[in-house]
């Protein structure tokens, strides 16, 4: 269905169906309705109902679930002599994440990371301004306020004369990167705004971000920093409430509950410590990519962090029926490394072996010496990795089944960029069906 | 096991002594906590929303907070937040300074709401054709009103209950170590800062300079209303039956919407207008109840203007001689 289409029904002063057009009858009729009879689908009857006892015009957004489909659509009801006249344009099928329509909708996020905020309506017509910034960038906020977005800006053209300000209103879109000029102070700003629509699904203005320009290839870079640097206060600290609150549901601190409320609970508290893992790698990879990244080494006992990491995975290891063979894990093994990147790698290591391994299976662990390097060897009796895949399994967001729960893809990735950066690697010899064999090299220490 | 004999039965062993002070303390917080629980539970329909709850607070608090920040910025010295202690004073359970915090909430909520649910129409926004009317009167206090709506969140009061509410921060701020006079002196300053117009005041000044003929208010109402200018609505509407902002601003409020369809009818507003105005607010507040609305409309609607504008009478005195009025009733 398209957006032009509209759809016509009359109603007689007692709300039933007097007349329809072939598609209004054909949704009514598989709703369950029919002529002579009230609307079968109810969010339309009672905006009929409303039009005709208050005798005014009265239109919402409504969405209808027809057959597989839920359709957004814009009803208006308007009274009539001898009754009510409806029409009803479908706006869009609704996708399956969006909340209900009404604050959702009209609740946009500004760009991230913007120096100061204005918001417009459909007109272009500045609505809003961050209260300092006309002090800050030297323009008079009462005199723009109400008035057109370019009676602020004066908007330049970027490479090829685009101005992706005014492409993004033609598309109903969002836009960043618009180069502009304050008029008054003559400062050079860069701009970004994020569509916005109505209850009725329609263009309803922007809210967007203003940065100086200069530092501003923006925003990717921006939104970078700020996720590198504010990570702990934008998902960290949130993401833990989420999962503190559900666990002390799932726990009934507040009192006793359904078991299903619970298990949901669980659920979610679960999702959110997938969701703070996922968090925890994607700081590290921010942290390995930098051009500037390092780890700062000292002569460390691996048979000691070894056993820690164990220590760690006991538990798991106990649920999954898996047994750690910790064999010679008694004598010290020296080597160059950092204490905490050294431990996330063997956990990470030993954590995988854990999962792959069948229930009942073996988990070994062995540490050698060869030479200059000090080695340590994971194994496990898993499905093994054929070895087409035995450098894939290192690269980002790698899974070589995508059914497998749990994991994010990135621990082999970031486990080999933590090896190689103490001066060692993390390689893998493994045939399906064979089990993995992990191996971990670093420089030996005195 | 055994059992430490050095220290006599009944006697409060070395350290322990904050433990029991805590604990006594505690004990009488679980008396203040039933007592507010029982009201809590009892208080039915009267009890605040909790978004409005929560909103209220974290303005409260706002507030607050940003008056000890700025007198502490002329300081030159933090402290912590005086917040808990002002409530523990009872100096915040001020009913005055506290309808001013709830009613203006309650705008800003209503006003979201409104904004929300709004569709425009083809033509140009209200307060976009008023910065552009050519009445150079009319699109000052537009800007003005514009600005201030701008601002909306910065959680200021008026005036008078500001300058209260900045004393007794001050008064929080006061230990044995501070320099009191200079405190003094920069409490005052806060006092009597020139604070930009609060949003009613500005939406006051914008309805007295449109001054709309009574054949204009019906439109200008509808149109503040749909498009999220709950406080401007409030300011027209007061200015058109001469009454005090806040008088209407809690009529405006109260999802039971018999005292507003009185003073619509008060200015002989059409059916149709009244009719349009009530679906909006309840488009925009899932309280009111639109179909109960529908039954009364046409009885509404018949009412007498000047009926009207009688049963209002009493809410034109001035607010003292009624909180007078109503004290010596409940005596």
């Amino acid at each position: 269905m398209s957006g032009a289409m509209v759809m016509a029904a009359t109603l007689d002063t007692a709300d039933r169906l007097v007349s329809a057009d072939a598609d209004f009858a054909a949704l009514n009729t598989r709703a369950g309705g029919a002529v002579g009879a009230s609307l079968a689908v109810p969010q339309l009857a009672t905006i009929v109902r409303l039009a005709r006892r208050l005798r005014i015009p009265v239109a919402r957004s409504v969405t209808i679930a027809d057959g597989e489909i839920d359709l957004e659509c814009w009803v208006r009801a308007v009274p009539v002599a001898e009754g009510v006249a409806l029409t009803m344009s479908p706006q869009r099928e609704r996708p399956a994440w969006r909340s209900p329509l009404a604050g959702a909708a009209f609740d946009v996020a500004p760009p991230p990371g913007a120096d100061w905020l204005w918001e417009s309506d459909a007109t272009l017509r500045l609505t809003r301004l961050s209260p300092d910034a006309g002090t800050r960038y030297g323009f008079d906020a009462a005199s723009v306020l109400g008035r057109p977005l370019t009676r602020l800006f004066a908007l330049d053209a970027g490479a090829e004369g685009a101005l992706p300000l005014l492409e993004a209103v033609a598309a109903r879109e969002s836009f960043d990167r618009q180069q502009a000029t304050i008029r008054e102070s003559r400062r050079p700003v860069i701009l970004a705004g994020n569509a916005r629509r109505d209850a009725s699904g329609e263009f309803a203005g922007f809210v967007g971000g203003a940065w100086p320009a200069g530092i501003a290839d923006l925003p990717e870079e921006t939104l970078s920093d700020t996720f590198a640097t504010r990570l702990d206060a934008i998902l960290r600290v949130p993401l833990g409430r989420i999962i503190a609150n559900a666990d002390s549901i799932n726990a009934g601190a507040e009192g006793p509950i359904d078991p299903h409320y619970a298990d949901y609970a669980a659920d979610i508290a679960g999702a959110g410590r997938h969701l703070m893992g996922l968090v925890d790698d994607l700081a590290d990879i921010e942290a390995i990519e930098r051009p500037d990244f390092a780890v700062e080494t000292e002569t460390l006992d691996l048979t000691d962090i070894a056993q820690r990491a164990v220590g760690l995975l006991r538990v798991r290891a106990a649920d999954g029926g898996v047994t750690i063979d910790r064999g010679d894990l008694d004598r010290p093994l020296m080597a160059v490394a950092d204490f905490r990147r050294a431990l996330q790698i063997l956990v990470n290591l030993i954590g995988n072996a854990v999962r792959y391994s069948p229930r009942g299976g073996t988990v070994w662990l062995r540490l050698q010496r060869e030479g200059d390097r000090a080695i340590l060897i994971v194994a496990d009796q898993g499905r093994g990795i054929a070895a087409d895949d035995h450098e894939r399994i290192f690269a980002k967001f790698a899974r070589l089944d995508p059914a497998e729960p749990g994991g994010s893809g990135l621990g082999l990735y970031i486990a080999r960029r933590l090896a190689r950066a103490m001066g060692g690697d993390l390689t893998v010899d493994s045939a399906p069906g064979q089990g993995a064999r992990f191996v971990l090299t670093l420089r030996a220490g005195k | 096991m055994s059992v430490d004999t050095s220290i006599a039965a009944g006697a409060i062993p070395p350290g322990a002594g904050p433990l029991f002070a805590r604990a006594a303390a505690a004990g009488r917080r679980d008396d203040a906590r039933l007592t507010a629980a029982v009201a809590d539970v009892l208080l039915g329909d009267e009890r605040l929303d909790d978004r409005t709850r929560t909103a209220v607070a974290a303005r409260l608090a706002a507030t607050v907070e940003g008056i000890q920040a700025t007198i502490a910025a002329r300081l030159g010295r933090t402290a912590p937040s005086v917040l808990p202690l002002l409530a523990d004073a009872g100096l915040l359970r001020d009913p005055e300074m506290m309808a001013a915090l709830i009613g203006r909430v309650g705008i800003d909520l209503l006003a979201e709401a409104l904004a929300t649910h709004h569709v425009p129409d083809d033509g140009r926004a209200l307060i976009a054709r008023l910065v552009d009317c050519g009445d150079a009167a009319i699109e000052a206090a537009a800007r003005a009103y514009l600005l201030a709506d701008n601002r909306r969140h910065d959680g200021d009061l008026p005036p008078p209950l500001h300058a209260r509410l900045v004393w007794r921060v001050a008064a929080a701020l006061v230990t044995e170590d501070a320099d009191t006079p200079a405190l003094v002196e920069a409490a005052s300053r806060e006092a009597s800062a020139e604070t930009a117009a609060p949003l009613e005041t500005a939406a006051a000044r914008l309805a007295t300079a449109i001054g709309a003929r009574n054949d204009e208010i019906g439109g200008l109402l509808i149109d503040a209303l749909a498009e999220g200018h709950a406080a401007l609505f409030v300011a027209v509407l007061a200015h058109a039956l001469a009454l005090e902002d806040s008088v209407v601003r809690d009529v405006v409020l109260d999802p039971d919407g018999d005292r507003l369809w009185l003073m619509l009818r008060a200015l002989d507003l059409p059916r149709e207008t009244i009719a349009r105005i009530a679906l909006t607010l309840s488009d925009a507040d899932h309280r009111r109840d639109i179909d109960a609305f529908a039954d009364v409309l046409d009885a509404i609607a018949a009412v007498p203007a000047e009926t009207a504008r009688a049963s209002l009478a009493a809410l034109s005195y001035p607010r003292a001689f009624r909180d007078a009025l109503q004290a010596l009733r409940h005596g």
